[in-house]
């Protein structure tokens, strides 16, 4: 167990969640900075197509 | 995926659909554990989301309908499939992901491990209402259940969290967590790895 998280069980428990909140969102940010897959950019690319004029 | 359905989505839809791809797969890692998994079942959403643009209330949250659409197709059809794991991949694993400080590095280690041995509703709800940005009530809306029901997952994903993170095995086998990005079921499930496989296998 870290120090931080024998301190944070002296907090009280809004403090725990921000913390929590502050982890998940490092967790959540990481595959969402990550570089797309190919099949992705190519996906991408057919989506930002211009839709033909009629 | 055809031609024709991409080109007749809107283009405020299909910008949307581009602009929740990076939070699709975010969700979709948490659901599976698995990089490729979680990819194919993003690529499966956008497909679905796109034969059924004309559902999409315009003014309505699009990443919780499309959150919905993926969280089908994985309860429906993707979980079923198990076999499909793939190597740990180092090469993914980006720097601006590390903390500022050694403090927080092992810190946010003890983390990601203490997650990835929640439960599957706990890691649901924990990624759709503390990491992704939902509400509550869209978060519900997702789950197909009462805003209650999240409350209380929340809730029960906390004190988890917290009692894994008290357990010292953590901290013994810090160092070898895994990220969201690296998540690897073979890996978790590794006796020495996991404190508790017993558990995971069960959760399959």
């Amino acid at each position: 167990m870290t120090d931080k998280m024998d301190q944070l069980r002296k907090q009280d428990p809004a403090t725990v969640d921000r913390w929590f909140d502050r982890q998940l969102n490092q967790l959540y940010s990481e595959v969402i900075s990550e570089p797309l897959p190919k099949e992705f950019l190519e996906l991408i690319d057919k989506l930002r197509e211009k839709t033909p004029t009629k | 995926m055809g031609e024709t359905t991409v080109k007749e989505a809107s283009p405020e839809f299909r910008s949307a659909l581009v602009d929740s791809i990076p939070h699709l797969r975010a969700f979709a890692r948490s659901l599976t554990r698995n990089r490729d998994r979680a990819d194919d079942l993003v690529h499966d959403a956008a497909v679905r989301a796109l034969a059924a643009a004309d559902q999409f209330s315009p003014g309505t949250n699009f990443k919780a309908w499309i959150f919905t659409i993926l969280r089908n197709l994985y309860y429906n059809e993707g979980r079923k499939d198990h076999s499909r794991n793939v190597p740990f991949d180092e090469t993914t694993v980006t720097e601006h992901a590390i903390p500022p400080t050694q403090e927080a590095a092992l810190e946010f280690a003890d983390f990601r491990r203490a997650f990835w041995q929640l439960g599957e509703d706990h890691r649901e709800v924990l990624m759709l209402v503390g990491a992704s940005g939902l509400s509550y009530e869209e978060a519900a809306k997702v789950c197909n259940c009462a805003v209650g029901t999240i409350k209380s997952r929340v809730s029960r994903a906390r004190q988890e969290l917290t009692k894994l993170l008290s357990d010292d095995t953590l901290a013994t086998s810090r160092g070898e967590a895994p990220s969201i990005a690296q998540a690897e079921p073979a890996e978790l499930l590794r006796p020495e790895a996991n404190p508790e496989p017993e558990r995971l296998a069960r959760e399959g």
